[in-house]
């Protein structure tokens, strides 16, 4: 087991009110894990325990086996395997030069000169900025949607095992948003990457996802595959999160008397559901 | 009808040396009070150099800006011209300032040096306008994403302005939130006769805008209403910008005979249209 939460409680301080109550859960090395809740359900507390930016109040967090709310863990081993973009880009970036807080990481794991221009190199171009042009920027005068890619770009030439993203596509224009995740989907690929993807975009954590965490008040309140919390549609809506707006659809369809599968979430796969349902009463044209 | 911000031969560049690209290029652009102007456009395109450029906080290098007549360059209309002209942004943490929500809201009114009952007034208007009244006393931290941006804009609208700018008000928002803030913005837009320009990258949320300027490298790339937009998916495409997901399914089922409607943003608009096929 890769990570493994055991009965984890949080709170900030001891006047306030929980933030996460008694979440316990499991995944793999390989999975690709969509985590969802609205704002404030605590999504972004329970994966800073995970890397271990915060201690939980109570409960333990393990990660290849090896317990890290313990005292003396080594933190600093911890973070290089797991690599977290945080949901605010800005709270990331520290160097002067775009170069420098991409490098910065990779300066730490104790690599080369050279095996680190690579890197930075590499995962420039897969965030989709111009190496040349970007590589002397302050990355605090970049626009919004460029420092988000920078943001990213600093996590992934880390190289973890387990890359969490909280909202990485937020602010992202539509072509960039695409190539991120083609790039995420490619070195998860690559690397046998564990993922987990904080998103408010349902038909992304759909499609992507292997597994749904909800988050609601502090509380796990699902923890199933796509198609099975498809099924709780009603659920999602009253919990203010909805589905994919294509598979809203084929529920209308179905509730019209059409039968036809509802646990569908990508565009072309539902195009040839509804097509297929509609040819048989023979309204298709040709 | 008079323009409200006038925008003549614009240029922009961050830096001072001559070799750096223009970030906003030969902008020309007039607003008329009362409308409602979308901008999208890839990142990096200027589109918050715009926005900052509208209130004074950035001075174009070349050309002029105007709100309500006055020029952003006049030092002492600046003042001015930011009550009338209030910019709201993407994060809603960054923006609220006082523990108590109406605290926030009275924070501008109470540096205009306003008489209390006056201020009181503006704030209860404020909060009423975005549908936050029963928070009023409410920590804005215990608040949904949704319901600080709606505070954040309160506490713009309690300036009185004519105009407000969003810069991606919902990126960080949950769907429910989305719908809240754009929900408000279309109110203060069409029952309060607030001009709004609306930056963002979800097309959803500018079906109903008046125009839509989409930028590109600095320059206006094209200027068309929503509905002249979005029924070219092909164009959509070309400019990099976003098609929703059930617009793309319409198309697409139309690609594949079905006949019927492509100019479709909602699963309900697409059932009906799929439902008269007979
Ligand atoms: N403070 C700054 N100093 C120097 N250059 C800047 C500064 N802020 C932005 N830029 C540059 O100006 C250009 C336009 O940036 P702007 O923030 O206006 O883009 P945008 O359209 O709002 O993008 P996004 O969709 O990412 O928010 C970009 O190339 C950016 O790198
Ligand atoms: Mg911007």
């Amino acid at each position: 087991m890769l990570i493994e939460v055991d009965s984890v409680c949080h709170r900030y301080s001891q006047e306030e009110e929980m933030v996460l109550n008694d979440i316990s859960f499991k995944i793999e090395r390989g999975e690709f894990i969509g985590l969802i809740g609205h704002t404030g359900s605590g999504k972004s507390t329970l994966v800073q325990l995970l890397n271990g930016l915060i201690t939980p109040t109570a409960g333990q967090v393990y990660i290849s086996g090896e317990d890290i709310t313990a005292k003396e863990i080594n933190l600093k081993s911890i973070r290089e395997q797991v690599g977290l973009v945080f949901q605010y880009p800005e709270h990331q970036l520290f160097e002067e030069t775009v170069y420098d807080d991409i490098a910065f990481g990779p300066k730490n794991l104790g690599l080369s000169e050279q095996v680190i221009e690579e890197r930075v190199k590499q995962t420039l171009a897969s965030v989709n900025l111009d190496y040349q042009r970007f590589k002397e920027r302050s990355p605090f005068k970049l626009s919004g949607g460029q420092q988000r890619r920078v943001a990213i770009a600093g996590v992934l030439a880390m190289r973890p095992e387990v890359l969490i993203l909280d909202e990485p596509t937020a602010g992202l224009d539509p072509k960039t948003r695409n190539e991120v995740i083609e790039e995420i989907v490619k070195f998860k690929k690559q690397f046998n990457l564990t993922i987990i993807l904080i998103s408010h975009r349902m038909e992304q954590v759909f499609q992507l996802a292997d597994r749904i965490l909800v988050l609601e008040q502090g509380e796990l309140i699902f923890d199933c595959t796509p198609a099975e919390l498809i099924k709780e549609q009603q659920r999602l809506i009253e919990l203010g999160l909805s589905i994919p707006e294509v598979t809203k659809v084929l529920f209308a369809l179905k509730e019209r008397g059409y039968d036809l599968r509802t646990d569908l979430f990508e565009v072309a796969e539902i195009k040839e559901e509804i097509v297929k349902t509609l040819i048989k009463p023979g309204i298709l044209k040709s | 009808m008079e323009s409200l911000i006038e925008l003549k031969d614009v240029y922009y560049r961050y830096q001072e040396q001559e070799d750096e690209d223009w970030v906003l290029e030969n902008i020309d652009l007039e607003i008329t009070a009362g409308e409602f102007i979308a901008i999208v456009g890839h990142n990096g395109s200027g589109k918050s150099t715009l926005a900052k450029l509208l209130n004074g906080i950035l001075l174009p290098t070349q050309g002029e800006v105007r709100v309500g007549g006055k020029v952003t360059t006049e030092q002492e209309d600046l003042w001015q011209l930011r009550q009338q002209l209030g910019i709201v942004f993407q994060n809603p943490d960054n923006q609220l300032v006082a523990n108590i929500v109406e605290e926030d809201v009275a924070f501008g009114p109470e540096n205009l040096g306003l008489p209390s009952a006056e201020i009181r007034k503006r704030v209860d208007e404020a909060l009423r306008l975005v549908g936050m009244t029963d928070f009023a006393r409410a920590a804005p931290h215990k608040l949904s994403g949704g319901q600080k941006q709606r505070v954040a804009i309160a506490g713009v609208i309690a300036m009185r302005p004519d105009c407000l700018v969003f810069d991606e008000p919902t990126a960080m928002l949950d769907p429910q939130g989305r719908q809240e803030v754009v929900e408000t913005v279309e109110h203060l837009n069409r029952q309060e006769g607030l001009t709004v320009i609306y930056i963002t990258h979800f097309m959803e949320e500018i079906i109903n805008a008046d125009r839509i300027l989409v930028f590109a490298d600095g320059k206006v790339e094209l200027a068309a209403t929503p509905k002249e937009l979005f029924t070219k998916v092909d164009k959509l495409r070309d400019l990099a910008l976003d098609i929703p997901q059930i617009t793309e399914l319409a198309y697409q089922l139309s690609e594949s005979g079905l006949d019927i409607d492509t100019n479709i943003f909602t699963s309900t608009e697409l059932v009906e249209e799929l439902c008269l096929l007979k």
